[in-house]
């Protein structure tokens, strides 16, 4: 069943059971029998903070973070890249200034053979410089019109500044880093007609920047940009053969990581805080190990196995000195150590310190979010929203009883219980964990009871009762519609906007390709670049 | 009363003098004083039991409480109101404190989109141009940043993070480091042969990237290039900027040292440098508008400098007779002290053109919804202070039920528009009445 029905079943699903909802649900287009169709377009995309620092520590060897001042990029649907919503500001230019400025005086201070390609320093080397680093930074070959501006400004500059050659570079250097074509991914080429009728195949080189930024999360390298040119990723086995070159690179954890933190919500673990009376051990020092250890663990999942089972399963814990409680040990220093937990304790990404102290009130655990975070984000099954003018009021601490019983109200009230019969019993499996994230039998003196239960709309095998994370866990990792779900999560941080009708097709393809292959992430980034959504834009030019 | 010398340069102690335009332009024009416009948003409601005023005889014989008495000395230069129902953010896409932030300044509703509620319903953002955006243009064009739009500790990136809008979907995130914020206002160094140098190669440099955003641009098609002129104006007002050779100066800030702006802990210290950078610009004419936002709509956020270190969001959450919500009085004492300490600053400089800051200032303070616990949007509690919209001040007036958007018209009215109505039409019937 395409995923657009599979919606559709969920929102009739909740509407059965009583959950209170404002909007109809959207009327949905027929699905397409053939990956053609009007295709989805993306706008010129700015890069975000993350693809600036990689694509400057690539190319110019400048590993300073220079972005660390930049806007924030707004938050759409969990991601940092909308392309929509990302928009130059009176800052952002501001700070687009100070960073060439200081990235262009590093690299003449200290890094000079990495943009001028030869000793001399003549107009000849000069010219070389301008075709060689603007072809590495704006992603493709200068055309002619921008390699005279190049030149003429190089000679002003030169004949300013008192015959100046290496001046007359780092000004032309700035000029680069802040031109558009750095700062922007265009889509807009115009290309010959292809087997599609309503789309057109990508420019060489915009598809080699499409793959090097969603597998990279920075610009090609040089051998990426010369088969880009010489027209050889239409080839698809060549295309394919790209992909997994780029995913055996190291640079490629950076892709995987950007794409696994934002879905996860990892990048803010280590700017929380919690109640100093309920948890006195807390401190900022033990939310910034909250946050490592998460990473660690992250990058653990994806090396090893590099599966989605991996994530959920895995049975590894990073702990140091701060952290050793979490794994019952002592006497570790500020070193982190990989220690393999009991089942019965910790199993997962979902059973993480610092996942599950995100997913928690300053003063006590949330079921509330622990359970939206599930159905949003694993199982593609956002639930709806209250009816207007209610109001949800959570539970105080501190009150005697376990935060089960504190929370049950949302399943008396009649207001809540359509949605919170769904929310609620996922939320409880995760009560052996209190608001930073330990391990707990007992709250308040009474036993935890972490039963609970989980509706799955397009997967029966995975509704129904559970016991414990553990057991959610496993059942998650062996799911259909976790899988599915993950699948289109990715491809829509790929494509850097929400997927749309044009886009079913290619949808399920990749998602039937990443089951195929066991959940392996690498299998599961192949078939995004493959599909004919990666591959393809709008045939024509916006007018 | 501090009254500033032209042309004469301050230290502050380890400072870095910094050239700026001194009051200049319009201290020798013999015009009016230009008008100022301040925005501050305190998220999640108030204690609404004992925020508002309690009325006298008649509007001007009004009783402050305990909640107000850092504005004590300020009475008579703030308009106190009630009775204004923000009813744009009753219903519509998003939840309550969504709609109600979005709503704001813009007085439009949400549109739909991806960014999940506290309660799991999904907005985008607003629908509208935020009036400090409008406002910038009637006032703002002529001073080194347009507008500014600062945080205290707001971190969301989605629609609950965000109070001014360029337009329909265009979020301005707000600033929450006061060390950028200082680099935004005070960039250039001293003047001198030096500063002189770094201009003209910044003047070379951006008209080279000009010129690249021009040729890129005849590339593009339609929506690309729209994008293309947004960024070409930015970075031409960005050279006018950093090529403007000022005419004068003005007291020089200290940069700020080290400090993390995005923890609970530093919230009293942030808003501090980021109120002072704001009172020093406006002093300085470098800008004329301010937007700031003390954290973010339904934050779970502490402030454990008052002693809360629960969550913010839920403490407004229970019950008026419920002790927890007592802590919300602390929190709103606060800020009504942070409000006062802007009040004190404008009162505090001299402006060239007669009387003080305030006098040719309008803060407007509001919320996304009045009572948190039952997420009401009527009766919001809004508060207004200053003299720059003509309007008579040291009241408590009760408004009786009008449109919220109506204030937002008569906000951009006070500042020269001729506005009929503002956000979405079907919640404004004109300015408000009774002013």
């Amino acid at each position: 069943m395409p995923f657009w029905r599979r919606g559709l079943t969920a929102l009739v699903v909740l509407a059965l059971a009583g959950c209170p909802k404002n909007e109809p649900p959207p009327e949905v287009p027929p699905p397409l029998a053939e990956c053609d169709g009007v295709a989805e377009r993306t706008p010129m995309r700015l890069l975000t903070r993350a693809e600036y620092d990689n694509t400057i520590a690539d190319l110019l060897g400048d590993v300073s973070n220079p972005s660390k001042d930049f806007p924030r990029e707004p938050i759409v649907h969990g991601f940092d890249n909308d392309a929509r919503s990302l928009l130059v500001s009176d800052e952002s230019v501001t700070r687009y200034l100070e960073s060439a400025e200081a990235i262009a005086a590093g690299v003449m201070a200290t890094r000079k053979e990495r943009v001028l390609p030869c000793q001399s320093r003549d107009t000849a080397c000069a010219d070389a410089f301008i075709s060689t680093t603007g072809r590495r930074l704006f992603r493709r070959a200068l055309t002619v019109e921008e390699r005279a501006a190049f030149k003429v400004f190089f000679q002003q500059v030169f004949a300013s500044q008192n015959g100046n050659f290496e001046v007359a570079i780092e000004w032309t250097l700035q000029v680069m880093l802040q031109s558009p074509q750095f700062l922007y991914r265009f889509e807009e080429g115009e290309v010959p007609p292809s087997k599609w009728d309503m789309r057109t195949p990508l420019l060489g080189v915009e598809l080699a920047s499409r793959l090097s930024y969603l597998l990279w999360a920075s610009a090609p390298d040089d051998t990426l940009l010369d088969l880009a040119e010489a027209g050889q990723l239409d080839d698809p086995s060549v295309l394919e053969a790209q992909a997994r070159r780029l995913l055996g690179d190291a640079r490629a954890m950076r892709g995987r990581m950007r794409f696994v933190s934002l879905w996860l919500r990892a990048d803010d673990i280590a700017r929380l805080s919690k109640d100093p009376v309920n948890y006195p051990n807390f401190s900022p020092q033990l939310a910034a190990s909250w946050q490592r250890s998460f990473e660690l663990f992250l990058r653990d999942s994806l090396s090893r196995e590099g599966s989605l089972k991996a994530l959920l399963t895995s049975d590894r814990l990073y702990v140091n000195d701060l952290m050793q409680a979490y794994a019952n040990r002592s006497g570790l220093d500020a070193e982190f150590t990989p220690v393999a937990m009991p089942d019965s304790q910790r199993l997962g990404v979902l059973t993480q310190p610092g996942f599950l102290a995100r997913l928690s009130s300053p003063d006590q655990s949330s079921p509330i979010r622990r359970g939206i975070f599930v159905l949003e984000h694993l199982l593609c099954q956002p639930p709806p929203s209250p009816p207007p003018g209610f109001n949800p009021v959570p539970p105080m601490a501190n009150t005697g009883a376990t935060t089960r019983e504190r929370f049950k109200q949302h399943s008396v009230d009649p207001n809540c219980s359509g949605c919170h019969a769904l929310i609620d019993p996922v939320g409880f499996g995760f009560e052996h964990y209190d608001a930073v994230g330990a391990f707990r039998v007992s709250e308040n003196g009474l036993p935890i009871d972490a039963s609970g239960s989980v509706f799955a709309a397009h997967d029966e095998k995975l509704s129904g009762p559970f016991n414990g994370i553990g057991e959610l866990a496993r059942r998650l990792a062996d799911s259909r519609q976790v899988h599915d779900c993950v699948a289109s999560e990715w491809m829509r941080f790929a494509m850097g906007r929400g997927l749309g009708a044009g886009d079913q097709c290619s949808l399920t393809q990749v998602q039937d390709k990443f089951t195929a292959s066991q959940g392996r992430f690498d299998d599961l980034l192949v078939a995004i670049v493959m599909s004919d959504t990666f591959r393809t834009r709008p045939a024509g030019v916006a007018r | 009363m501090k009254r500033l010398s032209r042309r004469n340069v301050l230290r502050g102690a380890g400072g870095v003098a910094v050239a700026l335009p001194l009051l200049a332009d319009w201290a020798r024009a013999d015009g009016p004083p230009p008008k100022r416009f301040i925005a501050s948003y305190v998220p999640n409601g108030v204690f609404t039991p004992q925020w508002f005023p309690t009325a006298g005889a008649d509007e001007r014989t009004f009783t402050l409480g305990a909640i107000h008495q850092p504005l004590v000395p300020y009475k008579d230069r703030c308009l106190f109101v009630q009775g204004i129902d923000m009813n744009v953010a009753i219903q519509g896409t998003g939840e309550m404190h969504q709609r109600g932030l979005g709503a704001l300044l813009t007085g439009a509703k949400l549109n739909s989109g991806t960014f999940i509620g506290n309660d799991g319903s999904s907005a985008g953002w607003a629908k509208g141009k935020s009036i400090d955006q409008e406002v910038a243009l009637m006032i703002g064009q002529t001073t080194r940043l347009s507008s500014l739009q600062l945080g205290v500790n707001a971190q969301e990136r989605d629609v609950s993070g965000v109070m001014s809008y360029g337009g329909d979907a265009v979020p301005l995130l707000p600033q929450n480091d006061p060390r950028v914020t200082f680099r935004n206002l005070f960039m250039d160094g001293a003047p001198g042969p030096m500063l002189d140098a770094v201009q003209a190669r910044r003047k070379s440099v951006l008209d080279a990237v000009l010129d690249q955003v021009a040729v890129v641009k005849r590339r593009m098609g339609a929506v690309d290039q729209q994008r293309l002129d947004a960024h070409f104006t930015k970075v031409r007002e960005l050279e006018r900027r950093v090529t403007a050779l000022p005419p004068g100066t003005c007291p020089a800030p200290m940069a700020p040292g080290e400090l993390n702006p995005l923890t609970e802990a530093a919230m009293p210290e942030v808003a501090k440098l980021q109120l002072d950078f704001v009172l020093l610009a406006f002093q300085c004419d470098l800008t004329r508008v301010a937007t700031i936002m003390w954290s973010d709509a339904k934050n779970h956020r502490g402030m454990p400098f008052l002693g809360i270190n629960s969550s913010i969001h839920n403490i407004t959450h229970y019950g008026d007779s419920d002790m927890g919500r007592l802590k919300l009085i602390d929190r709103d004492r606060w800020q009504m002290q942070q409000f006062a300490y802007i009040l004190e600053g404008l009162k505090n400089v001299a402006d060239p053109n007669g009387g003080t800051l305030l006098d040719n200032t309008l803060v407007f303070q509001g919320s996304d919804v009045s009572r948190g616990n039952v997420h009401s949007h009527d009766d919001m509690p809004h508060l207004l202070a200053g003299g720059a919209a003509g309007w008579q001040m040291g009241r408590f007036v009760r408004f009786g039920g009008q449109q919220h958007n109506n204030l937002l018209v008569s906000i951009l009215n006070a500042f020269g528009g001729t506005h009929t109505t503002w956000g979405d039409p079907a919640f404004c019937t004109g300015p408000l009445r009774g002013l």
